[in-house]
């Protein structure tokens, strides 16, 4: 794997070298760099223990070299609890989120090249890893990332070609093509020479210009899983919609994976689903933004590949409040099931900057 | 009841509506437009229409937005709070759609003169007061800001 990204970067680094010789004569910008970083206190019934309960850090840089040609570097650090039973994040754990290339002509054709986010889970493209964005403390279940218990293929190595028609309808399109996720759970494979195994994606979405702040698509995934003597074919659809305007926020959105046996006549469905409301208030007390979160999964049972992942049935309500353009505080009362399937109730704390 | 009618009157005219206020949008003299509808200046300063017609890249420049045509712009024509429009060019930057957010300038002639000598560019400025040539003011779904109907305005 390490080599795989050492080859991705420096295939990286010698197209970004070539644009730039390549340039067209105005100048490349300079490099843009930020980072988000959250950290969540937190008081279970369940614990009993208030908590530094998890850490998280997104550095992110984008650079572009002509007017055509940029590069783009994300790279993300967790430290969890024990509580949180994230056993990749123990002590700490250190990603790459994304590195890509990017050629964008026009805004009706933009691709992408490297590790890309595969786009199935539209909070996951709308929102990154940056915590400080999204208005509630947590990711939902189904865009978690696949090493903290997430079960959707959230990241793919290949390609990414995405535009926006011109038209009142708002028509935005994705494909994509990549390396299939691998044997493990959370594992990015990168294509190699001898083993090729693609997935490819589809989007689709409008957002009208008669309604404004509306936004509507869907988006469908096919790969394999080349766990050993079980291969299996991956099936996974999603739906979401949107609306945003003026003080309103409502997001919602619906995902199905489905899983079958390439050499058996095994077959596991497994859906989940949330659903966002929150609202800025007005006058003195606008940079509060109160919302409500319902978040549910179910996974299929008996499916070994996602025996990590485990369902959840939850609900949050609470508050952001935007004390500065770059510091956000969100505190809330979470009601959800644990590891063990059993009911726990936090009430948190979230301080979540952005540089 | 003289004095009854003169006292209705004056309600009357303190109560009236304050005058009309509307957003020019404004390009350079060389510049790639001169008409666009509503939709398309709210994808374009949301950076959704990223370039002009002839592929050159559009340079966005804003009158901040505590002014009275930045609170009009916000309200009528993006439909976002102050802190969601700043929210929103981070993540877009975050997402690499955009390399940066749109330019905020103080200075209602600096940011006229800015526009004026970049043929990519397009900014906003409260209408009314007079305009060098080199710049023009676009109209918005076929409408001038002087317009009844011109749909960015308060």
């Amino acid at each position: 794997m390490k080599n795989a990204l050492f080859f991705a970067a420096a295939f990286c680094s010698a197209v970004a070298l070539h644009a730039q010789s390549a340039n067209d004569g105005r100048s490349p910008s300079p490099i843009r760099y930020g980072i988000f970083a959250d950290v969540v206190f937190a008081d279970s019934t369940l614990t009993d223990r208030r908590e530094l309960q998890s850490g998280e850090a997104d550095f992110y840089a984008f650079r572009r070299f002509s007017d055509r040609w940029s590069i783009f570097g994300e790279i993300f650090a967790k430290h969890a609890s024990d509580t949180l039973q994230e056993e990749a994040a123990h002590g700490g754990e250190l990603n790459l989120e994304r590195l890509y290339l990017a050629y964008d002509p026009s805004d009706r054709f933009r691709l992408e090249m490297g590790q890309i986010h595969t786009g199935i889970i539209r909070w996951n493209e709308r929102e990154h890893r940056g915590r400080f964005l999204q208005t509630p403390i947590d990711v939902p279940t189904i865009a978690n990332r696949e090493e903290q218990g997430g079960a959707w293929p959230l990241h793919y190595v290949g390609l990414w070609s995405y535009g926006r028609m011109p038209g009142s309808l708002g028509v935005q399109y994705g494909a994509g093509i990549g390396e299939t996720r691998g044997a493990k759970l959370g594992e990015i494979q990168p294509p190699t020479f001898d083993d090729v195994t693609p997935a490819g994606l589809l989007s689709l979405s409008v957002s009208p210009d008669a309604l404004t702040g509306f936004d509507l698509g869907a988006a469908a995934y096919a790969g394999r899983i080349p766990a050993p003597g079980n291969v299996m074919r991956e099936r996974d659809v999603t739906v979401f919609t949107s609306f945003v305007r003026g003080p309103v926020e409502l997001r919602a959105e619906l995902a199905e994976m489905r899983h079958a046996q390439v050499k058996g006549d095994r077959r596991f469905l497994s859906r989940g689903w949330y659903a966002l409301g929150s609202w800025r208030l007005r006058g003195r007390w606008q940079v509060l933004r109160p919302y409500l979160l319902l978040d549910h999964l179910t996974i299929a049972p008996a499916e070994s590949y996602l025996s990590a992942v485990h369902d959840q049935n939850a609900w949050a309500a609470g508050v952001r409040w935007d004390a500065r353009k770059w510091l956000a505080v969100k505190s809330d009362f979470r009601a959800q099931l644990s590891p063990e399937l059993r009911r726990e109730h936090l009430v948190r704390l979230q301080l979540a900057v952005s540089f | 009841m003289a004095r009854v009618l003169t006292s209705i009157v004056l309600l009357l005219a303190t109560a009236a509506p304050p005058p009309r206020q509307s957003v020019a949008f404004i390009v350079s003299a060389h510049g790639h437009t001169r008409d666009r509808s509503s939709a398309d200046i709210r994808r374009i300063f949301l950076g959704q229409i990223s370039r002009w017609e002839d592929g050159h890249r559009i340079s966005l420049v804003m009158r901040p937005t505590a002014t009275p045509e930045g609170q009009i712009f916000l309200q009528r024509l993006i439909r976002m709070s102050e802190i969601d429009y700043a929210h929103y060019w981070i993540g877009a930057v975050f997402r690499g759609e955009a390399s940066s957010a749109p330019r905020v300038i103080d200075s209602r002639d600096l940011a006229i003169k800015v526009v004026a000598e970049n043929g990519d560019a397009i900014g906003f400025i409260l209408e009314g007061e007079a305009l060098p040539e080199s710049v023009v003011v676009i109209t918005v779904d076929g409408k001038l800001p002087s317009d009844a109907e011109y749909p960015i305005a308060h």
